[in-house]
């Protein structure tokens, strides 16, 4: 049982950050950016590289966030702003071609194959019958303490509240004296570098490849929209709730049901139970678990 | 002509055919289908699957085409409430459910190595002419494929998605079963990319789930903007510009001295620098749609 609930830990841990990114994000920008995985590519190999010179691993990942933040902001400025131009739609495939040329580049720069870093073997800690190594823990802390501090950034500054003001009623935010274009500039660094920290956690506590934005497109997808694109506290519940049920579904014994002592769901089938948990919501719920018009700021 | 440029045409007529179908529903009809390459997956496992169990060409293509349609309509149903980007993302994520199927349940589709399929299109014919017995086919089936496209668009089918695409809630007002649209585009389209896919696996004789990753939709995304999104001749001329890009990137490969491993990753830079230089200087496409003008002052 509390393997159960540290693996879905682990899970969510995985696909928090840029999930979180990508749905703050689409509050501002009005349109699903799917180059937004791809940032987490970009942050792990950044945080590789950076590692390869001998810095430590906490510079590796500011650096990379840093790095990867001023890419995103850079890339919403030259393509993405002037493709919201046409229309959202367009945008949005935009995006899907900026993905592909990331991805390829990577591939050409990086290779095909895995890279990690290089960090001594850790001993595995029994914590309540349930197994977790000290990475681990710390790479759930990171990823803790930095969703923390966004919320705190979000609900308890004046710029969050403007943050929020212009997710809300971009129009009316502007007619208030919010810059728009400022607070858009910060969330899409924030989103960059959510990602960028994301995927070195990723290469810390297991490892990445080429293919990483590609793998994490439609979990971090399928958990911000469970969720509701644009609200921040729904990316969080959404990748806890995506995180449990691809836990679930390959760990529960469904023998009883059919009368036979063990009938477990094929490993495998995990991704397509939170796919399902996406079409399941939809049909409910067509804009998320957490959409609401309009609210106060 | 050599038997290269001859297998060349015929995979770029089967995009052509792909290409038709996705143009329909999201040139036409505005739906956002991201998972357009599960359609086709359908075509072809579909044709494996009859060819091994004995059946012929014929009965496996009408089997797809069945098949498919029921899954679009269906899936078209489901999705009626949802916004452009969310209807993307789901239908993303049912191709990639539909796959992950195809690889755990190995019993019916070899899993994650593929099937082939032993029934060939024209078993009486050897090489060259059989070549050009499949490309005949494969050309005539875009042909009636554009041909059905073009007459749907034409008539008021067309019209009701087009008012569809651009003012849903006219659409609405003026009495239209909007849900019924959307469920006839999906399957209209689902059947011809079925069609698609089934030619594909009896040509190529082998489909895998390889074949249907998310970038295959990207790929049939690309052929339909660069050719010119809601013109069905320009999704057939974006069919096999695309289709010139990936035998291009072969020679270019070899002309560069690049490895082979980096075939791949330099065919998809140049899809993806061609869809994204398309979209910022020329959204409409190499042959943009033509929407006639009535009574309109400009």
């Amino acid at each position: 049982m509390m393997q159960f609930l540290v693996d879905s830990l682990l899970r969510a841990g995985d696909l928090m950050l840029v999930t979180l990114g990508l749905s703050t994000v689409y509050a501002m920008v009005r349109f699903p950016n799917m180059a937004q995985t791809e940032y987490a590519t970009i942050g792990a190999f950044v945080g590789l590289l950076l590692s390869g010179f001998g810095m430590p691993l906490w510079l590796c990942v500011v650096l990379s966030a840093l790095v990867t933040g001023i890419v995103a902001v850079a890339l919403h400025r030259f393509a993405f702003a002037r493709l919201l131009r046409s229309s959202p739609v367009i945008a949005m495939i935009g995006s899907l071609a900026v993905a592909m040329i990331i991805r390829s580049a990577i591939q050409a720069v990086a290779g095909t194959r895995s890279e990690r870093f290089k960090l001594p073997i850790d001993v595995p800690h029994q914590f309540m019958g349930a197994v977790i190594t000290t990475t681990q823990i710390v790479v759930l802390a990171v990823t803790a303490l930095v969703v923390v501090a966004f919320l705190l950034l979000l609900f308890r500054t004046n710029l969050g509240r403007s943050m929020r003001a212009v997710a809300a009623q971009p129009d009316l935010a502007r007619a208030c004296g919010i810059s728009s274009g400022r607070v858009v500039d910060i969330i899409g660094f924030l989103g960059g570098a959510f990602a960028a920290i994301g995927g070195t956690l990723l290469a810390i506590g297991s490892q990445v490849h080429f293919n990483l934005g590609q793998d994490l497109l439609l979990p971090v997808f399928a958990a911000a929209i469970v969720g509701g694109l644009g609200s921040p506290i729904g990316a969080i519940f959404g990748v806890l709730l995506l995180a449990l049920v691809e836990t679930l579904v390959t760990n529960l014994n469904f023998g009883p049901l059919v009368g036979e002592t063990f009938l477990y769901v094929p490993l495998a089938y995990g991704p397509a139970a939170g796919f399902c948990l996406l079409v399941v919501t939809l049909m409910f719920r067509p804009r998320g678990l957490f959409h609401s018009e309009s609210k106060r700021v | 002509m050599s038997d290269f440029l001859l297998h060349i045409a015929i995979i770029a007529a089967i995009y052509g055919i792909v290409s038709i179908s996705l143009n329909l529903q999201a040139g036409v009809s505005g739906m956002m289908n991201f998972g357009q390459i599960a359609f086709f997956g359908i075509g072809g496992y579909a044709a494996a699957i009859t060819a091994s169990a004995g059946y012929s060409a014929l009965a496996g293509v009408l089997v797809g085409v069945v098949v498919a349609a029921a899954a679009g309509a269906v899936i078209g149903r489901l999705g009626r409430n949802l916004d452009a980007e969310y209807w993307a993302i789901a239908t993303l994520g049912i191709a990639e459910i539909f796959r992950i199927v195809l690889i755990n349940e190995g019993w019916a589709t070899g899993g994650a190595g593929g099937i082939g399929s032993p029934v060939q299109l024209f078993p009486m014919l050897e090489g060259r002419s059989q070549l050009l017995a499949v490309l005949a086919l494969a050309v005539a089936c875009m042909l009636v494929c554009l041909a059905v496209a073009g007459r749907l668009t034409e008539r008021q089918f067309g019209r009701m998605m087009r008012l569809l695409r651009e003012q849903p809630d006219l659409s609405v007002s003026f009495g239209h079963d909007i849900v019924a649209c959307k469920v006839r585009a999906m399957a209209i389209g689902a059947a011809i990319a079925a069609l698609g896919g089934a030619l594909s696996t009896y040509y190529i004789a082998y489909i895998s789930p390889g074949d249907l990753l998310p970038f295959g939709t990207f790929l049939i995304w690309t052929m339909v903007i660069i050719g010119g999104i809601g013109n069905h001749w320009g999704a057939v001329l974006g069919a096999f510009v695309v289709q010139f890009i990936f035998v291009g990137a072969l020679f270019l490969k070899d002309v560069l001295g690049f490895p082979s491993e980096l075939a791949g990753a330099l065919r998809m830079m140049i899809v993806g620098i061609l869809l994204l230089t398309f979209l910022m200087t020329r959204p409409e496409g190499a042959i943009p749609e033509r929407l006639r003008k009535i009574n309109a002052q400009d």
